[in-house]
């Protein structure tokens, strides 16, 4: 480890701007870094910025109005205002710190953010992500129509184009409408899934390696069988079962399902962070299991974890998608992208728009969890780390 | 054969948590047969002979019991053996399974060899975000667009490629020579199997990439460079054959993903397969059919790990079993 200190990159003229570039900050979040080839931290302010001054600009009307109307309405304006003090507190705190204390940090987790900063393309799937969210977060201020609003017949099957930008579908709803609604959908179930099995995973796999025995080869058959057990069959039958498929009953089956792949590689970790010395020395102050297990252990191999929960919301979003494409999603009238892609495959023949655009939907946002789950394995881990 | 023995009790796990979950699940597959004019004791009747009337524990040793003697139960619905009707699609699913299979690890280890050979050239730079994106596909989408493409669009426009969208042979198949059945046969796998081994194919040219990249920094790489080898040899001789092993895992990850896959691509490509029938089954709560098809999924999944046990060992004769 040689490039420990003071990064060339990172120590970039920034203070050359002076008061100068404070200022520039105030009115334009990120350009200022934007022009040293700060890019990650100018690009993500200036986009999120120009973003939703522009909502806010077009929208001003449904924006004043969010703050009576429905709970997602609130958040949305919500979100707008705190996304542009955000992006602005963001931008003018980095420029107003000192070039030197920006690369002080040499424990694990900054030398990983600088390593993650240095991959480009992780940090444009980090971009996309952010800006998935704002949007899934703004939906009703920024779709141009209710997506479960039937337009005139009229209008039914229509090409992309005018005023319908993405199309209609076969009821004349908005076909972009209801991909800006179905965004929500795809993130929420991708997050709270990933979660659940995170913990399950966690917490399984610290302490089947941690305890050993037949603690450990319970657990090890176990998880055996449920990656054995073809998941999607048990997806189905649950879905099937449950005649009203809830939100929450789709993100609980994904992630009780999602944890076995988690458990396996936080129980490697664990059988060689037990053997080290500190472990020894809480063992040796007589902690109790539990706190060992807890407050030693699990924070030691929480970097595959966090590379697995990237990788996994991908891997949710996807397999989500093809439960609703079977019909075992979320009922109709809610516009999933699965489901969306389902509905538009009736229609091939005159309207391939209804099925090709909400599958880019989940190609993107999958991909850009994908890149940032890689960029943060290559970050994370010292062996790759040459 | 520890292992083949160990195997077992696995299996036999896989199949408990089968029986239980579809039988202790809500609903009720009587009431398919049920009509307004159906007097209580014809219900009744009904599920006597389907066998329903027995408390749960009975129903599983019958089971358990009619499986070891290679009986997989009569399906609820469409009054035949379980085990006759995936003696028939069984083999449709294994065609589309191992074509997609083979092409994938073929053009997925080709793909990630010239990956590493070439870090970070363009072809390595572009290729990856290629493949990524094909990795980040849900393949009934993938699926999907091949029939747009290729099924819809080419035959509007009337390219010189053009592929069935649907089923799995001509219409009038019985009445080919041979040579053009063989002809046909390949014709209809083609884009259900594409569909399929793109997907996998992405992530097993990352998986090569990697442990490629990996295995040719190590010594005794540069030491057959050092001998005069030429490169193919070092790389396909060599180096191939060490980098391969981490993707030998892949085989027995990938069977459960690929039981996902034919199910998506079985439903588009109207495919007539296990895929399908389980899907199918388990809405009409069959439970005989969801029952039988999964076990021999799971099975699949459970050879298929030992198969690459196996191939460990060949590949590497480091790793032993006792």
């Amino acid at each position: 480890m040689t490039d420990v200190g003071i990064d060339a990159s990172d120590s970039g003229p920034l203070h050359a701007f002076g008061r100068g570039g404070v200022a520039l900050s105030a009115v334009l979040p990120g350009l200022p870094q934007l022009m040293v080839g700060r890019w990650g931290v100018g690009g993500t302010s200036l986009i999120v910025w120009f973003g939703l001054l522009s909502v806010l600009l077009t929208r001003w009307a449904r924006f004043a109005a969010g703050w009576g109307g429905p709970l997602d309405h609130k958040i949305a304006s919500l979100t707008v205002v705190a996304g542009l003090l955000g992006a602005w507190g963001w931008s003018w705190f980095d420029m107003s710190r000192p070039a030197e204390s920006r690369s002080i940090g040499v424990g694990q987790w900054s030398l990983a953010v600088r390593a993650f900063r240095k991959n480009r393309i992780a940090v444009v799937g980090l971009m996309v992500i952010v800006g998935d969210y704002l949007i899934a977060l703004v939906t009703p201020l920024i779709a141009p129509r209710d997506p479960a609003t039937l337009a005139p017949l009229s209008s039914r099957l229509l090409a992309p184009g005018g005023e319908f930008p993405l199309g209609t579908d076969h009821l004349a709803r908005d076909v972009l409408s209801r991909i800006l609604y179905g965004a929500r959908i795809s993130l929420s179930i991708g997050f709270v899934a990933v979660g659940i099995s995170v913990t399950i995973g966690t917490v399984l796999g610290a302490v089947s390696g941690y305890l050993g025995g037949w603690v450990d080869a319970v657990v090890m058959r176990f998880v055996d069988m449920v990656i054995s057990f073809p998941r999607l069959v048990l997806l189905i039958i649950v879905a099937a079962l449950f005649s009203s498929n809830s939100i929450f009953l789709i993100m609980a089956v994904l992630g009780f399902t999602q944890w076995p792949g988690t458990t396996r590689i936080v129980r490697g970790e664990v059988l060689s962070v037990r053997e080290r010395e500190f472990i020894e020395a809480a063992r040796a102050l007589g902690f109790s299991r539990r706190r060992i297990i807890f407050r030693h252990v699990i924070p030691n191999v929480l970097a595959p974890v966090i590379i697995a929960a990237t990788l996994g919301v991908g891997n949710v979003i996807v397999l989500e998608a093809g439960l609703s494409f079977l019909g075992l999603g979320l009922q109709p009238p809610t516009p999933s992208w699965g489901s969306m892609v389902s509905e538009g495959r009736a229609f091939m023949i005159d309207a391939w728009w209804i099925a090709t655009f909400p599958g880019l939907a989940i190609v993107l946002t999958v991909v850009a969890f994908n890149l940032v789950g890689d960029g943060l394995r290559d970050a994370l881990d010292p062996r790759l780390r040459v | 054969m520890r292992r083949l023995l160990g195997a077992v009790p696995l299996v036999l796990g896989i199949a408990t948590i089968i029986f239980f979950l579809v039988n202790l699940a809500p609903g009720d597959p009587v009431l398919r047969f049920v009509n307004p004019n159906m007097s209580p004791e014809t219900q009744e009747q009904i599920r006597v002979n389907l066998g329903l009337d027995q408390p749960i524990p009975v129903r599983y040793v019958r089971w358990l019991g009619a499986l070891a003697r290679g009986d997989l139960g009569y399906s609820f619905n469409l009054n035949r053996p379980v085990l006759d009707i995936i003696k028939e699609l069984l083999p449709n699913t294994l065609l589309l399974s191992f074509t997609a299979i083979g092409v994938a690890f073929f053009l997925g280890i080709s793909l990630g060899i010239v990956q590493a050979v070439r870090q970070y050239s363009w072809l390595d730079s572009i290729s990856s975000i290629v493949s990524l994106f094909f990795y980040s596909m849900p393949s009934f989408w993938l699926a999907l667009m091949m029939v747009l493409v290729f099924g819809l669009f080419a035959y509007q426009g009337d390219w010189p490629i053009q592929f069935p969208p649907s089923d799995i042979q001509h219409v009038n198949y019985a009445f080919f020579s041979p040579g053009e059945k063989v002809l046909d046969r390949l014709w209809h796998l083609t884009l259900p199997a594409t569909s399929l081994a793109l997907v996998l194919a992405a992530g097993i040219a990352r998986y090569t990439r990697t442990s490629m990249l990996e295995v040719i920094r190590q010594d005794f790489v540069r030491t057959a460079r050092a001998k005069g080898l030429s490169e193919p040899v070092v790389i396909l001789k060599h180096a191939l054959r060490n980098g391969l092993i981490p993707v030998i895992t892949l085989l027995g990850l990938y069977l459960p993903f690929l039981f996902s896959g034919t199910v998506f691509i079985e439903s588009v490509f109207a495919w007539p397969g296990m895929g399908k029938l389980v899907v199918d089954a388990i809405l009409q709560r069959d439970y005989p059919v969801v029952m039988g098809g999964t076990l021999i999924f799971a099975m699949m999944v459970v050879v298929g790990n030992l198969v690459a046990d196996v191939l460990y060992a060949v590949v590497d004769p480091r790793i032993r079993y006792d």
